[in-house]
């Protein structure tokens, strides 16, 4: 049965790894507002553009209290951001949090769908060349995974646009127009395009990780082993080798998982798809401060989660690793 | 009709030539006036239909963000004056030639001495909530604007305005006194995006205006709704159901894309060299405006070297205008001769600003600027800008001139806005005088070529007193003199701005304030 799962040890490891998650958060949050602070221009000068004599905005500036230190403006938004108030837009007057909601939902849909339909696409095409080292299709796959990861995403992007949408066929739409309020399931024909750049865009380094890993596992003593004692193929390869194969790869799909939470922003703007990365390219513009806080904070989250989660998973997968915690 | 021949001809050619289409244009005689509706045309489309009631037309508009507003009076990116001249009216407003024409007013009588204007209003006329517009809606819009505490973009503009002492006199009559004497008041408040009107009250949070279309939804930098507002005073008008304000495309392209795979029926302010994307059968046309915007170079008349006249004047003379038509905007517009106003009726068409390399080459040795070298702060606001500037400086080269481009961000470049020695900025056509009180009085808020004439500030007053409006083209032609020989403006075009559209939206006019879709004539539009 092997030793005992050390809980109290993982529990823990697991604290340490949360406080040192807020810690960094707080960081994050010191260094964006240092970083809008350096930028020239603010949200005033970002409301008036050219159309406002000097008195109007200065008469802005006091009412949005940009009028006052940096620190205390600082201290004011920490202040509300701790009792829960992420505060309110300092260039339309909205609440900050309703209208990030409504992009992260759509976001956190596009990048769901890439994970769940690219990482095992990858990792089926990756175990699938591994197990045919050398032979047609893993030459092919692999040369096509080396292509596409020389190719950045916003080219795929208007590549895919111009095949799939305007040039050539008329099949999809070119860009993912959404109602304001609605889901974009409304019209899931919107997401095909962009979740399929960005499929491409993770694709090859996936499938590369786990066609290494899968070789590596396959050319170790115990699967000669397992062979040798003549276990069918497609045993030794899902129920020995992959186990082992995985590990690495978890880090890689966090990896991955961390990218896409950023680099949808390109995908966002090629298609005009209604996500946080458009917004918060839209923030930082306008000097926005509580957005673009909130915004990063609730991205620099989701990445230490998805890491946190990558190490509990490997540490839970691999042998070495469980009993190297205790 | 002639002009549509021309068109119809051109067209037989795959990729439609833009040479073509100018010379046509100037055939047309007034200027461009018969540039309307361009390329991918069948004849169909030129012939004269009944304008068909309904339908939601989708415009998409690139340069909205999370600043967007739908408030009056403060209007910021493009798709914000989309929404605002879709909202609201103004007393007057320039027509499709720029010229004044009452909208909400019915006369303006000045008296002597211009210190006194007595206004009519339009009888039945109703804002979107029911209040019918009145005399107090009027005088409450004016406060709102000029609100010592808090000044909105139109303040500069009403200055001379008496504010505290307007005096209602019945519903539809109001007595608007002023401090200064203030002959263009009807054309001051022409600029609907500053002085459109609002009822007595007016919270932005409930947009209300008496314009075509009525408030139904707004998303900052995403999309916004009007509805047909079926008390609108222009008995049949609009004949659209709703009009739809996309504003979520962060490119061109993407916006582009969205008109092509007919996501959106109009793509507003395309780039210009889109129009030659355009092909017959493609199911798309192009609305190309009569040239009214401009894209200035700023020479700061109060530091060196352009506080030296005959810096400012070689700097004028370098350039070859249309080359620099031709090259940066596509063709797409007409030589300027620094002077604004264009289409003022007192604009003095006689002053040609002559390309004299030779010239500039013998101002700059006279003045000790030989082999000058300066700095262009260039920003990238509209089609074309970032080129010109690029065009500029290679021109420059002929006269011993160096120009290093400092390409700004937008935030950048507004941060310091006004305070750029050598830089470029943009204006839709307003009238002369108008500009003037924006741009080149000290007391100017966008006097961007710190431009002081003690001789041009009294010209002005003057004119300002002058209620007979031949006496007062005058003195602004005087101006104007000024201007061409010792101002800070390069003006090297009047540029057209171009929307592309499906091939059935229908009504747009092409016009000449430099604004999108016939100066967003939304009113009038129709779907085939």
């Amino acid at each position: 049965m092997g030793r005992p799962f050390p809980r109290h040890l993982l529990a823990r490891l697991l604290a340490r790894r949360v406080l040192l998650g807020l810690l960094s958060l707080l960081l994050v949050s010191i260094v964006v507002f240092a970083a809008t602070q350096m930028l020239p221009g603010d949200a005033a000068r970002a409301v008036v553009g050219r159309g406002g004599s000097p008195e109007h905005l200065e008469a802005l500036r006091h009412q949005l209290h940009l009028d006052l230190p940096a620190i205390t403006q600082y201290r004011l938004w920490l202040g509300g951001f701790l009792t829960g108030d992420a505060g309110i837009s300092l260039v339309n007057g909205r609440p900050v949090i309703d209208a990030i909601t409504v992009r992260l939902a759509n976001s956190f849909t596009l990048l769901l769908l890439v994970v769940l339909i690219g990482i095992p696409l990858a990792i089926a095409a990756g175990i699938t060349a591994a197990m045919r080292r050398n032979r047609p299709f893993d030459t092919a796959a692999s040369m096509l995974a080396l292509a596409l990861a020389a190719i950045p995403e916003f080219v795929i992007g208007i590549a895919l646009i111009v095949f799939f949408a305007t040039v050539v066929l008329h099949w999809l739409p070119p860009v993912s127009m959404v109602r304001p309020g609605t889901s974009v399931f409304a019209r899931p024909l919107n997401l095909v395009l962009p979740v399929a750049t960005l499929i491409i865009a993770i694709f090859p380094y996936t499938f590369r990780m786990i066609r290494a890993s899968m070789i590596d596992v396959l050319d170790s003593e115990y699967i000669e082993m397992a062979t040798l004692k003549g276990l069918s193929r497609r045993r030794i390869v899902l129920l020995h080798a992959l186990p082992n194969a995985i590990a690495p790869t978890i880090q890689a799909i966090a990896l991955t998982c961390g990218y896409l939470a950023g680099g949808c922003v390109v995908v966002e703007y090629v298609f005009g798809f209604p996500g946080i990365g458009q917004g918060l390219v839209s923030a930082v513009l306008a000097r926005d401060i509580p957005y673009i806080q909130c915004a990063v904070l609730i991205l620099a989250a989701f990445y230490v989660a998805v890491n946190l989660l990558a190490d509990l998973v490997a540490i839970l997968v691999t042998p070495k690793l469980r009993s190297a915690t205790s | 009709m002639d002009d549509n021949k021309i068109h119809s001809q051109s067209l037989l050619q795959h990729r439609f030539g833009r040479r073509d289409l100018l010379r046509s244009a100037a055939i047309g005689g007034a200027g461009l006036a018969g540039a309307a509706l361009l390329p991918g045309l069948s004849h169909r489309a030129f012939a004269a239909t009944t304008p068909k009631k309904g339908g939601d037309l989708r415009v998409a508009i690139t340069g909205g963000g999370s600043t967007d507003t739908l408030d009056a009076h403060t209007m910021n990116t493009s798709p914000d004056l989309a929404r605002v001249m879709t909202l609201y009216e103004g007393l007057t407003t320039l027509d499709n030639d720029g010229k004044l024409i009452n909208v909400l007013a019915e006369s303006f009588e000045p008296n002597a001495t211009a210190t006194e204007w007595i206004i009519k209003l339009r009888k039945g006329v109703t804002f979107h909530n029911g209040k019918p517009f009145k005399a107090e809606d009027v005088a409450f819009t004016f406060r709102r604007i000029g609100d010592p505490k808090n000044p909105l973009q139109g303040a500069t503009g009403l200055k001379p305005v008496d504010l505290d002492n307007i005096q209602i006199i019945d519903d539809h009559t109001l007595r608007v006194p002023t401090k200064t004497p203030f002959a263009t008041l009807p054309e001051t408040v022409s600029a609907v995006y500053y002085f459109g009107i609002v009822p007595v009250g007016y919270d932005p949070k409930n947009p209300v205006g008496t314009g075509p279309f009525k408030y139904e939804s707004f998303t900052p930098g995403q999309q916004s709704v009007f509805k047909r507002y079926d008390g609108y005073w222009q008995a049949g008008l609009p004949y659209l159901d709703s009009v739809i304000i996309i504003d979520s495309f962060q490119n061109d392209t993407a916006a582009f894309n969205a008109l092509q795979g007919g996501e959106v029926d109009i793509y507003a302010y395309a780039t210009l060299s889109l129009v030659n994307q355009i092909t017959q059968g493609g199911g798309l046309k192009a609305l190309v405006s009569k040239p009214g915007l401009y894209v200035p170079f700023y020479m700061r008349t109060d530091v060196a070297p352009f506080d030296d006249v005959n810096v400012r004047k070689a700097f004028r003379l370098l350039v070859d205008r249309q080359q620099l038509i031709d090259q940066s905007l596509s063709g797409y517009g007409i030589v300027g001769n620094d002077v604004f106003g264009r289409w003022d009726p007192a604009f003095d068409a006689s002053l040609v600003r002559p390309h004299d390399v030779d010239q500039a080459k013998f101002l700059l040795k006279k003045s000790g600027h030989e082999n000058l070298t300066v700095e262009l702060s260039s920003v990238d606001l509209l089609p074309g800008m970032a080129q010109a500037a690029q065009v500029f400086a290679q021109q420059a080269k002929a006269a011993g001139v160096t120009v290093n481009i400092r390409q700004l961000t937008t935030d950048a470049y507004y941060s310091n806005y006004g305070k750029w020695a050598f830089t470029q900025d943009y204006w839709v056509y307003q009238p002369y005088l108008t500009v003037v009180a924006l741009a080149t009085l000290p007391t100017s808020p966008y006097n961007g070529t710190h431009w002081n004439n003690a001789k041009y500030n009294g010209l002005y007053d003057q004119a300002q007193s002058l209620v007979d409006a031949s006496k007062r083209a005058e003195v602004i032609r005087e101006m104007q003199k000024i201007d061409f020989e010792e101002g800070g403006f390069i003006i090297p075009s009047f540029n057209q701005t171009i929307d592309l559209m499906a091939e059935n939206v229908q009504g747009f006019e092409s016009a000449n304030t430099g604004n999108a879709l016939g100066n967003f004539g939304f009113v009038k539009a129709w779907l085939a």
